[in-house]
């Protein structure tokens, strides 16, 4: 018998940074949020506990911060309750019928999520991670800064700037440097590689077709590159599930019920146990499609979306692997450690998961947004070791050093990739636009500040009370001598 | 599970100007030229140049020829030399001293650079003189 081949499963969770303005008023990003834990977040942890293989979890610093906020937890409890209160409602209003039927299956199944939100799991995803991490039931890595697509940052010290910070707030959560660190969508290029090994990564993850095909690279005894298979999709495909559901709508079902919404094309009535079957159906495929894949990796996010029997397709595809004893289902790290070829010079191309490379964030729609954002990239970091003060890098008086460093905090987010991409999206163009013209505007004021010697310091405190992604920044980082 | 992606991004019109939208001034300093592929057929290049370097470099080449052209140059090295099968250089008259523009890539994994530069017109070649260079960017190959 063959020796079975490690295979690695990997989940990435991330969600745009959530601002205060996101929160207020129930806002748009705030809903989508609840959607996400509630459809792929609770669903993820539920089958961590479950154990029925190891699973590397990326976690992005955006994604951790926004479970962790009071806001979101109270959001997510009244979301629960008020999708129960709907499903009870329309149970009560259509008997027994399908639908009363259907109403039903979903009040019950939104009481155990939420008995597991709070009870199970203390309403901290985190927090249940961690526990999970440090008992080695799950691995868990970080994802790289603010989510920006590392090879579109012009200077190399912003590229390491991003893949140290997500390493440095890791250990600082989680008490233990990370194995790996995950890129956003993949994204990589020559002068990521440069990054990857100054910083030293330990393992990333990018598409296997980059590695000639194979399992993964050994660049160095610092960078080891594993390469993700295609038959994997970060975004998987949309209402891929209507054909055995009997609904030909994308999304999670209980949206369209819960909403009442009259028009949607789900008139047709979903059968849970049908869906479930459908959904074990293609684990099953997925897994005899699998060949000599060694790394599977999805969004937790895009899952939710796509595939509200999502944890039945996983369960059905790592059970397929564990009765073929073809495959042993391996942690990211521990496929790191196999024998891989080594390939200290590889050449990268400039490339992510996506079948148009970088296209989606580079197209007519956001491409224009490089050119300013490299600028600003300059401003700061050039403010950052005081080149302001004179030709040699000096340390910052206090006030400019915290003026930066906001800067700084808000030249991450702008990078992120969120933003690119709903500028390229059908909508939330202009909150996107909005958002990013916020950012620019408040790094650009304070740079003016610091580059003028006359830094307010109640603009800096009050632009220092939004603490997102705050733990990422440290500006001793840029100094020369660190 | 499952090979369609969600995202799907609107694809560049080939040599096509994408055309600034920023509601932000920026002052250049300096001449520089940025390129990055889109995917395996197109690359996203923007180029500021300073009025200075446009005068001396005009000046300089109107000494040869009266009607200079400023030129956005693609090169592209062949896959197995610079010259090998593969190569070319075309270049794209540009207007305005600051600006970006999508632009053709030859076959995947050949590298290319961009520059930013005048042109004489007096013949099909003319004289090229380079204000500014990309660095060094690699095709991709089709997904």
């Amino acid at each position: 018998m063959n020796t079975p081949v490690p295979v690695s499963l990997v989940l990435v969770a991330h969600h745009p940074p959530l601002r205060p303005d996101d929160e207020r008023d129930g806002g748009a990003l705030l809903q989508r949020l609840c959607e996400h834990v509630i459809e792929g977040v609770l669903p993820m942890l539920r089958l961590i506990q479950g154990a029925p293989a190891p699973v590397t979890v990326a976690l992005s610093q955006p994604w951790m911060e926004a479970m962790g906020r009071e806001r979101v937890r109270e959001a997510v409890e009244e979301r629960l309750r008020e999708l129960i209160q709907r499903c009870a409602n329309l149970a009560e209003e259509h008997g027994e019928t399908s639908v009363g039927a259907l109403a039903e299956h979903d009040a019950a199944r939104y009481r155990e999520a939420l008995a597991f939100y709070q009870g199970e799991i203390g309403c901290d995803p985190v927090g249940a991670l961690a526990g999970w991490f440090s008992e080695g039931r799950v691995e868990l890595i970080p994802v790289a800064g603010s989510h920006a697509l590392l090879p579109l940052l012009e200077r190399r010290e912003m590229r390491a700037l991003h893949l140290r910070a997500a390493a440095e707030a890791f250990e600082r959560r989680f008490g233990v440097a990370p194995a790996g660190i995950w890129l956003p969508e993949c994204a990589v290029g020559p002068n990521v590689l440069d990054a990857l090994v100054d910083t030293r990564a330990g393992f990333t993850v990018v598409e296997r077709r980059l590695l000639d095909d194979r399992r993964g690279v050994r660049l160095s005894d610092r960078v080891t590159l594993l390469g993700r298979d295609a038959v994997s999709a970060t975004w998987p495909a949309q209402g891929a599930d209507s054909r055995a559901s009997g609904t030909s709508t994308s999304g999670s079902i209980w949206g369209w019920y819960a909403r009442g919404d009259q028009e949607a094309p789900h008139r047709r009535v979903y059968d849970p146990e049908l869906g479930r079957a459908h959904a074990a159906e293609v684990g099953r495929a997925t897994f005899e499609a699998l060949e000599r894949a060694t790394t599977l990796a999805w969004s937790v996010d895009a899952l939710a979306r796509a595939w509200f029997e999502w944890p039945a397709a996983w369960t059905a595809l790592v059970g397929a692997g564990a009765e073929s004893g073809r495959v042993s289902w391996v942690a990211l790290s521990e496929q790191a450690t196999t024998d891989l070829d080594e390939a200290p010079t590889i050449a990268l191309e400039n490339t992510s998961w996506h079948p148009d490379g970088l296209g989606p964030w580079l197209s007519p729609s956001n491409g224009w947004l490089i050119r300013h954002l490299h600028h600003l990239e300059r401003r700061v970091l050039s403010a950052a070791v005081g080149r302001h003060l004179g030709e040699r890098p000096r340390a910052l008086p206090p006030w400019q050093r915290r003026a930066v460093q906001v800067a700084l905090r808000e030249l991450m987010m702008a990078q992120s990739s969120d933003l690119a991409a709903a500028m390229d999206a059908s909508s939330g163009v202009a909150h996107a636009l909005g958002r990013v013209r916020a950012h620019v505007d408040r790094a650009k004021a304070l740079l003016d500040m610091v580059e003028r010697d006359a830094v307010d310091g109640r603009v800096v405190e009050g632009l220092e009370e939004d603490e997102t992604l705050a733990a990422l920044v440290n500006l001793e980082w840029l100094r020369p001598s660190s | 599970m499952g090979q369609r992606r969600r995202h799907t991004s609107k694809r560049p019109p080939q040599d096509k100007k994408a055309e600034p939208r920023a509601p932000w001034e920026l002052s250049c300093d300096r001449d520089r030229v940025w390129v990055m592929p889109c995917d395996a057929d197109h690359a996203l290049v923007y180029w500021e140049l300073t009025g200075a370097s446009v005068a001396t470099a005009r000046a300089n080449l109107e000494r040869i020829s009266p009607e200079v052209q400023l030129v956005l140059r693609v090169r592209c090295n062949g896959r197995t030399s610079p010259a090998g099968p593969g190569a070319r250089t075309y270049d794209i008259p540009i207007d305005d001293w600051v600006g970006q523009r999508y632009v053709l890539l030859g076959p995947g994994g050949c590298d290319h650079f961009c520059a930013v530069g005048l042109r004489t017109l007096n013949s099909d070649e003319g004289v090229f003189t380079a204000l500014a260079r990309s660095g060094w960017v690699r095709a991709p190959r089709r997904a």
